[in-house]
């Protein structure tokens, strides 16, 4: 299923599967919109759970489906500038304590690098790739970047096929990325 | 092909290996509460919009004067309207429906179960130890001919 539309669609029509493949693909995105805006992880985990539920409830009503990671990263950076203006939040009843990350991980906003826009473009362009592609990338962008060898197995395309596909993606990706600049964005411009 | 194709190929798919490597992992709980979020699609057709935030629609001094504390919301549906009132900096919520509906009013959290007060005769309710994250508001008349009202998912 590579198609972001038609996961969209088949979601709509009560597809679980398909809405947990809309979660692996856009989860970075919105992670990172959220994140871009100066949140910490807490604030960030909230933004990011009202995101996903309003896509759950607006599902049917998308008038672009192709255009749900833009709706995505949209919903998130307006809901997550909210939160960003209500200043003292929440004494929590019940503290936020269940989320794990790595322990190198800045829980101060202010120190942690934030992701530009161009950054949020690429991100981006890459959840909307076909998925082989988008799992090529991800495996090249492993530390160390995956051999041809694993790439060969781990996608199922034969050794001599790697570097045409690689070129493939690279072309589709360039594509996407000149596509969302003419859209003027990730998140439609809302300030 | 080009050496300009070449390395400008190279160079976008440098880029992108960079972004990649840099952008932090998302955590589990938040991974999984977003495939969580598919068991709460709306069973009601018209979810009613948030048309005012405080947060965001009050310029600077009416938010000084409202003070850090207070947070009032509107949310409107084609029935009416909502008004909500977030205060104690999150820890309780005041609300009133406009036509005044009869009946209970839910408050939905993903992470608990739903929690209902009674509407009193002004439209109002009232609910204490609000949860962080993202809720909604349902109304449940006891007039099943009247329409019910719920709001879009909101952070508070």
């Amino acid at each position: 299923m590579d198609q972001v539309d038609e996961l969209v669609t088949r979601a709509a029509a009560d597809d679980e599967h398909a809405w947990s493949l809309l979660v692996d693909r856009f989860s970075g995105l919105v992670w990172s919109v959220a994140r871009s805006v100066g949140l910490d992880d807490a604030d960030a985990a909230d933004v990011s759970q009202t995101t996903w539920m309003r896509l759950a409830e607006h599902l049917d009503q998308l008038n672009d489906t192709s255009r749900v990671g833009a709706w995505l990263a949209t919903t998130a950076r307006r809901e997550a500038i909210r939160v960003s203006r209500l200043g003292v939040r929440h004494v929590p009843v019940d503290p936020w304590q269940w989320l794990d990350r790595p322990d190198d991980a800045v829980d101060d906003p202010e120190l942690a690098v934030l992701a530009t826009e161009r950054e949020l473009a690429v991100q981006m362009a890459v959840a909307l790739l076909p998925d082989r592609c988008r799992r090529m990338l991800i495996a090249l962008s492993a530390d160390p970047p995956a051999s041809y060898t694993d790439l060969s197995s781990n996608l199922g395309v034969p050794m001599g096929s790697i570097g045409p596909t690689r070129s493939r993606c690279l072309q589709r990706l360039e594509r996407l990325l000149r596509e969302g600049q003419q859209q003027d964005t990730v998140t439609e411009r809302m300030q | 092909m080009t050496d300009s194709f070449w390395s400008g190929e190279e160079s976008l798919l440098a880029e992108a290996v960079a972004v990649l490597r840099r952008a932090e992992p998302v955590p589990a709980a938040v991974t999984s509460a977003a495939r969580t979020a598919f068991g709460w699609r709306s069973v009601v057709a018209a979810v009613a919009d948030l048309e005012f935030d405080s947060a965001v629609d009050d310029d600077d001094l009416a938010r000084v004067r409202a003070g850090v504390a207070e947070r009032r919301l509107r949310f409107r549906a084609p029935s009416g309207t909502a008004e909500l009132t977030v205060i104690d900096a999150g820890r309780r919520l005041a609300g009133r429906f406009d036509p005044v509906i009869a009946g209970a009013v839910l408050l939905r959290h993903p992470g608990r179960a739903d929690v209902t007060r009674p509407i009193d005769a002004l439209g109002q309710f009232y609910f204490e130890e609000l949860p962080r994250g993202a809720v909604s508001i349902r109304a449940v008349p006891s007039d099943p001919e009247v329409p019910g009202f719920q709001t879009e998912w909101v952070t508070v």
